[in-house]
Order: C-alpha cells, then structure tokens, then sequence
C-alpha cells in the first residue's frame, strides 16, 4: 500500500512541480545559448538572467509549499476523506507524505544543479570544459577514505535534517488541525517553538560549551533522529486518535 | 450476521456530547435510514464507523472487528461533500479505487460512467456539482463491500439527480451487505428503507422496521419525523 500512496501522491505533486522544472530548464537553456553567442548584454539578456535566478529560487519555494499543501490537502482536507477511507494505516499515510517530500526536494536540488550545469555546458568552449572535467578527477583524486566519509556523513546529515524540515512541517500542520481558529498563526507558532527548543537542547545537551563540538558523530545523527521521532509521533498520534475532518 | 454494532457508543467534541451511549445493532441485508434533523449525531456515526473519528466511550464493531485498516476494506464510504482528489479524472480514480480496493468491480463502474456520457479525462475540477456527485457515488457504489455508509447522498441534488441516485444505490449494492443512508429527506428515500432509526440530540429515539412504524403510527415516515422534530 505504501508504493501506491507514493504513487498517487507523486502524480499530484508532478502535476505542479514537473512545468515548474521545465520553465527553468527552458530558461537555462536560452541563458547557456545567450552567453555563447554573446548576446550577454541589453535588457533581454537582464531579463533571462532575472527570470532565470527567480525560477532557480521560486522552484525551490514552490516545492516547499507543495509538499505543505499536499500533506494539508491530502489528509486534512476533503481529500482526507477518501485518504482515511482507504485500508491503510496512520503510520503508512505519514511515511507515504514524508517520503513524497524527500524525493521531490532531491528533485529539486537536482534540477537547480542541471540548470546550472546546462547554464555552464552550453556557455563555456570546449577548451574551458575540458580544464572543468580533468579539475574534477582532480578534486576526485584527492580525495582519502576520511574525506570520503566525512561526505558520506555529510550527504546523510544533510539528508536527516531534510527529513526533520519535511517532518516539522506536518507536525506542525496536525497540531494546528485541533484548532478552530487562527491555524496558520498556530502553525507558524509551533514551528517557531520546536525550532527554539531544538536550538536550546542542541547548544546545552549535544555539545559541550558554546565553543567546544564534540567529536562523536553518532550525537550529530541524534540530534536530527530526535526531532524526526518526535514529530513524526505528534503527527501520527494527532491523525489516529484525534482527527476530525470538517 | 450482524454489520455493524454499537455499544454504549459515546462521542463528544470538548463539552459539546453529540452521541449518548447508543446502542445499536444492524443486520446484513438492509437498508437502513438514519434519519435526523442537522446536528442529531448522524454524520459523528457514520465517521465512526469510518474510523474517521475515535469513540469518546464504548465500542463500536464492523462485521465484528473494530474499526482499523481491516474495516475500511469492508466499508464504502461515501462523505457529505466532494472528497474526490480534484486534479484527478474518473479514468485515474478508477485506477486508483482498483489499486485500493480488492472489491472494486472497474467493469461495473465503467458501465455506469459511460452510461451518462461523463468524460474520462476530464479533471474532477472541471466537472459540475451534479456529474461529481454521480462519479462519487458510482464510485462508492462499483464496490462489493459489507457496508456502505451514504451521508446525506441526495442533499442539494436536484430531483432528477435524486431518483439516479436512489436507483444507483438501490440497483447496485451487494445483497448481503447492509446499506446506512444518513438523510433528512426523508420522503426521497422512505420508499426504500427496510428499517428507520431516529436519531434525537445524539440518543436513538426510535429504531423500527419500516411497515411496522408505518403501522403503528398510521403515519408515513416523513410524517412521523416531522411529528416528534417539530420545532
């Protein structure tokens, strides 16, 4: 059941995101072929260049707020109705939504990279690309087994605390279901809270002065776990026992 | 075999009670009218049995389990508004409806949809309030479930669309299973309720076979409903 909840929630969000992709991929393209021709002056180039940075910074904003809005529309909204008529359980809804919220934020790091890339591939000579490609196998070469875990764990930390963004958001989203009124003050009040209380108990509890890190790493994937733990009870205990759509 | 069975069934919402210790049991094979004035409790039951809500005290039981992902499988549900993804189009929802529900019958409502001449491909959005009420319940009704749970399915329809909908639902449901209409149209759907339930301020007043009401009050059930609602 989990694969399909994925599914469909996929085919919703590409409904939006996937036109949003193409724009900034359609304006990379005729930015890289600007710059190769040296049309990069005049008021047209300016406002490539312009609309290219807004839909690089707007795509990234619109996935945030589709990612909300599927999660709200999906199980707290009429859409809830036929969501929590399905044969599927609280805990399977939750973890559809979230992982629906990793996959297209990786989406759309991916496509800022692409557009950059494209922006690049397309501007520089062939002389230029060849300088770029032998300066990453040389980056590549330099790199020792602690250089590559140090990425490793970088890339998986980056990807908890992407997890616990997606996760406070739909805590935040359930704990403002139980109100009548003012849901968005609620919500942006509750995230402004766990954000505190996280800052709090990582700056007193996970390291060891203001100034001193500690070393074990195994506290960094704790201070990320936690919060993704906590809220993601919140979210389900709020969706099981006390939902009431209306 | 009994459907579904309440005991002691009690829901409140803060202090507000909107069901009081009902008891109730309904047997397979029926069509039932829960019938109330707005704010009697019939929708806070009907979620119940959903499990779109979770019982304040008592129990409630469907096909003899409590509601879970289990039950859900058994009930088709169909809710008091457009609970229909919107960006979706009755081709995708009869995928989707396969995809969930084992007792789906495509075949069935495929039929139905092309009956009335309604558009695969046209999004939910773009549908009118008539033709997405009729793809709701062809929906709800091209399952093989032991339960159906119909709230207020023929409020703010026109009478034409009224006389589908009954038919659909009469035509359509599966034999052995038990239907739950919640209304307070009462006169649309008494013809073909085999048993009424009254449900007063969150207490069953009364729950009677049809003929047997109609006999010993000498009164239509529209009538009679009238009688003990009148304001």
């Amino acid at each position: 059941m989990l694969g399909k909840l994925v599914k469909y929630d996929f085919k919703a969000m590409s409904k939006i995101m996937f036109p949003i992709f193409m724009v900034m991929l359609g304006l990379s393209l005729v930015l890289g072929l600007m710059l190769k021709l040296r049309l990069d002056n005049g008021w047209v180039f300016g406002f490539i260049a312009t609309a290219f940075i807004v839909a690089m910074i707007g795509s990234g904003i619109a996935s945030i707020i589709c990612i909300s809005n599927r999660f709200n529309q999906g199980l707290l909204k009429n859409e809830g109705y036929l969501s929590f008529a399905l044969p599927v359980k609280t805990g399977t809804h939750i973890i559809a939504k979230l992982l629906n919220g990793v996959i297209w934020s990786v989406f759309e790091g991916l496509a800022v990279l692409a557009s950059i890339c494209i922006v690049g591939m397309i501007a520089a000579n062939s002389k230029e690309l060849l300088e770029a490609y032998r300066f990453i196998l040389k980056m590549f070469g330099l790199m020792d087994k602690d250089v590559i875990i140090g990425l490793l764990h970088a890339v998986s930390l980056s990807t908890l605390e992407l997890i616990a963004g997606v996760c406070l958001i739909y805590a935040a989203y359930a704990i403002a279901h139980l109100f009548e009124k003012h849901k968005s003050l609620v919500m942006a009040g509750v995230i402004l809270l766990f954000i505190v209380l996280r800052t709090m108990l990582t700056t007193n509890v996970i390291f060891s002065d203001a100034f001193g890190i500690r070393p074990e790493i195994w506290l960094w994937y704790l201070q990320s776990l936690i919060p993704i733990a906590v809220y993601t009870f919140i979210t389900w205990f709020i969706l099981d026992k006390r939902l009431n759509l209306e | 075999m009994e459907t579904l069975v309440c005991e002691g069934l009690s829901k409140s919402y803060g202090s507000k009670l909107a069901l009081n210790r009902i008891d109730l049991r309904l047997e397979e094979g029926r069509i039932v009218g829960l019938l109330g004035p707005n704010g009697s409790g019939k929708t806070t039951l009907i979620k119940l049995a959903s499990r779109l809500l979770v019982p304040s005290e008592g129990r409630i039981t469907i096909c003899g389990e409590e509601p879970s992902e289990i039950t859900k499988a058994l009930i088709s549900y169909l809710p008091d508004r457009n609970f229909l993804p919107d960006w979706m189009n009755s081709e995708e929802l009869l995928q989707m409806y396969g995809d969930f529900f084992g007792d789906f019958d495509e075949v069935k409502a495929l039929e139905m949809l092309n009956n009335l001449n309604i558009d695969m491909k046209m999004p939910i959005k773009k549908m009118s309030k008539g033709t997405r009420d009729k793809v709701q319940l062809i929906l709800t009704m091209s399952r093989h479930a032991k339960l159906y749970l119909l709230d207020e399915p023929i409020a703010g329809v026109d009478p034409a669309s009224r006389d589908y909908i009954l038919n659909t639902i009469i035509n359509n449901y599966d034999e052995e299973a038990t239907v739950l209409i919640s209304t307070h149209l009462i006169s649309d759907v008494e013809s073909v309720l085999d048993e009424a339930i009254f449900l007063k301020e969150g207490e069953i007043f009364l729950h009677k076979n049809s003929d047997e009401l109609r006999e010993e009050t000498g009164k239509s059930i529209d009538e009679y409903f009238r009688e003990v609602f009148r304001c």
